[in-house]
């Protein structure tokens, strides 16, 4: 069955519609488990690659892994029974042998969510408990990757990232793959509109009523309430919480202005494609121009 | 092209090489027939005839052929023929010979290959079973840096012996470790080399090692979890022969065009009733190498105090 790709740069919203999705299919009067969510990030597991490709990725170079994607991918739409839902991080790059890394035979569909990059710095700093300004710089990286420790081992496999305008570009810019938008900010706003958009994109049974209970389901007090009663397997040990704040907007408090400007500076043209540049230039030419900066959390060396 | 021939022992077997298994000591008794052997020729792109087939490799009863971009081709023979066609460095080349290869060799063999690493204790051999990343070598590292002889890293082999008792075959005396583990342990090995050119994954020759088979006492299943506690349940043999059958069997894709299933499920099956298999939760990140090796030693303990003497007569400690 070719594959829906929930595809996002992370902490843009992919676990959210993964559970609204899951409660939809499920259609039952309680939420779902989060910690039994459709959509896993099966394609990034070192397993999978390991047990479909028949090598082993831990002795493989991240080029050799990366050549060896399209098969994996391809391997697992032959396999996974519909609906067949897999969140993914990676950008959409080509393998080392040219080959689509997300080929077009084993995709149905691109659901890509974005958000504004001033927020997913927020968000992404307290997930990874790094400091802004690393999260900032990591963002404009065009060789970032998630999971790419390089002197240990985990149970993902390297996640070529590019930075965060390289990587909404190569989605949504590559031509091949049909490929529903939408941004974070549009699911909090209406996410009845938003959600309704993307369940009839992926082809699902149209059910109104259903969709507003999963909704309701998933709203961001239970994902939360979920999380502290069980715990969340995805969430990384080391970060507080995973549902963190569920809200647009935060960046106004948490960043500052030379944080602000630094993301615009990068990803100036991908922000104003999708309406978040004008707020970020008035911060800055307003409240944000008066406001002091705090101080780079790792001074560097004179 | 004429190359110097190399005689080791691994799993049991004696393995004529033309191409040089690093840290693997040269076996005495080089007039003897080898039962492995290994040689470079031409290998055929494909089989004439596979049962089963990915991208990289295809299988047939008595045949497999494995494909590694830029490394080399390899074709396995009757659990007795390894051809290799190189396209890569001798280096890369052992890397998948010694793994992948060699595990398809053993499945034609009808030995059982395990995705784990092993050690003695006192009550016999203690597998480690882990998928990538899940951390088998790092604890087999530190076990042995605990005293304990080392039989396999990665992939062990379990044979039943002729009263239908599993036991592990002893496997190559290396390890292969990542920069951060090894740090962690504070381990400084007299010598090693990276498993891969620009990979912080070292092979490391590990000297305390047992090399004679052993009977199966425990199986510890490592599994990452969220939170940050070490927790060892048992399990039921029901769950333990449903993991060690889909879970932890090494390149259980091969099996099916190899004719071997059958075998291997019985196998699986007697492992699954005589052994005890435990499941250690330990925290996904960070791994707590020390912390996990304390509580397996304390189970470990608690095993041998309960445990009926059992017998080392299989072989000498190597």
């Amino acid at each position: 069955m070719p594959i829906f790709w929930l595809a996002s740069y992370p902490k843009s919203g992919n676990t959210w519609l993964r559970t609204v999705l899951t409660n939809y299919l499920h259609g039952a009067g309680e939420p779902a488990s989060i910690n039994a969510l459709i959509g896993a990030a099966v394609a990034s597991l070192r397993s999978m690659f390991d047990e479909c490709i028949g090598l082993p990725s831990s002795d493989m170079t991240p080029e050799e892994i990366l050549r060896h994607r399209p098969l994996l991918h391809e391997a697992l739409a032959e396999a996974m029974p519909p609906p067949a839902f897999v969140k993914v991080h990676e950008a959409c790059v080509h393998a080392p042998s040219g080959t689509a890394l997300f080929p077009k035979t084993a995709t149905a569909g691109v659901i890509y969510l974005v958000r504004n990059p001033l927020d997913v710095a927020v968000s992404y700093a307290h997930h990874e408990q790094r400091p802004i300004d690393r999260i900032v710089k990591f963002m404009n990286d065009s060789a970032a990757g998630a999971e790419k420790a390089s002197r240990g081992i985990s149970t993902w496999l390297p996640i070529p990232l590019l930075t965060w305008s390289g990587h909404v570009s190569s989605w949504l810019d590559q031509g091949e793959l049909p490929v529903h938008v939408t941004r974070y900010e549009d699911l909090l706003a209406n996410p009845r509109a938003a959600f309704g958009a993307i369940v009839r994109f992926a082809g699902l049974d149209w059910d109104a009523a259903r969709l507003a209970q999963a909704i309701d389901h998933a709203a961001f007090p239970r994902l939360r309430a979920q999380e502290e009663e069980s715990g969340f397997d995805e969430k990384q040990p080391t970060a507080p919480s995973f549902f963190r704040a569920g809200v647009a907007g935060s960046w106004r408090t948490a960043l500052c202005p030379r944080q602000v400007r630094a993301v615009v500076d990068a990803h100036g043209p991908v922000m104003d494609r999708f309406g978040y540049l004008r707020d970020a230039e008035m911060f800055l030419a307003g409240e944000g121009a008066a406001a002091a900066c705090a101080p780079r959390s790792r001074p560097s060396r004179p | 092209m004429s190359r110097a021939l190399h005689h080791y022992a691994a799993y049991g077997l004696r393995v004529h090489s033309p191409i040089a298994l690093p840290f693997v000591p040269a076996s005495s008794g080089p007039d003897q027939a080898p039962d492995v052997a290994v040689r470079v020729g031409v290998v055929p792109a494909a089989l004439p005839a596979p049962v089963d087939k990915s991208g990289h490799w295809q299988s047939a009863p008595g045949a497999f052929l494995l494909n590694v971009d830029g490394v080399a081709r390899y074709l396995v023979t009757e659990g007795r023929d390894i051809l290799v066609e190189p396209h890569g460095s001798d280096r890369d080349v052992s890397v998948f010979l010694t793994g992948s290869v060699f595990a398809a060799l053993l499945l034609q063999r009808g030995v059982v290959t395990l995705h784990a690493s092993a050690i003695e204790t006192r009550a016999g051999a203690v597998l480690f079973l882990g998928r990538s990343g899940d951390g088998k070598s790092s604890l087999l590292a530190a076990m042995v840096q605990r005293g304990h002889a080392m039989l396999a890293d990665d992939v062990a082999g379990v044979v039943l012996d002729r009263g239908g008792r599993p036991m592990v075959l002893s496997a190559f005396p290396c390890a292969r470790l990542w920069a951060d583990v090894l740090d962690e342990l504070g381990w400084q090995p007299r010598t090693r080399r990276r498993v891969r050119k620009d990979m912080e994954k070292y092979l490391v020759p590990v000297e305390r090692f047992r090399a004679a088979p052993l009977a199966v006492r425990a199986a510890y299943m490592l599994t990452p979890s969220p939170g940050s506690g070490i927790e060892i349940e048992p399990c039921t043999r029901r769950a333990a022969f449903e993991c060690l059958l889909r879970k932890y069997t090494y390149r259980k894709g091969y099996l099916s065009g190899l004719s071997q299933r059958p075998a291997h499920f019985r196998a699986v099956a007697a492992m699954a009733r005589q052994v005890p298999v435990v499941r250690v939760k330990r925290p996904a990140h960070p791994l707590r190498i020390n912390a996990l090796a304390d509580e397996i030693e304390r189970s470990l303990c608690e095993r041998e105090c309960e445990a009926e003497p059992v017998s080392l007569a299989a072989g000498a400690s190597g």
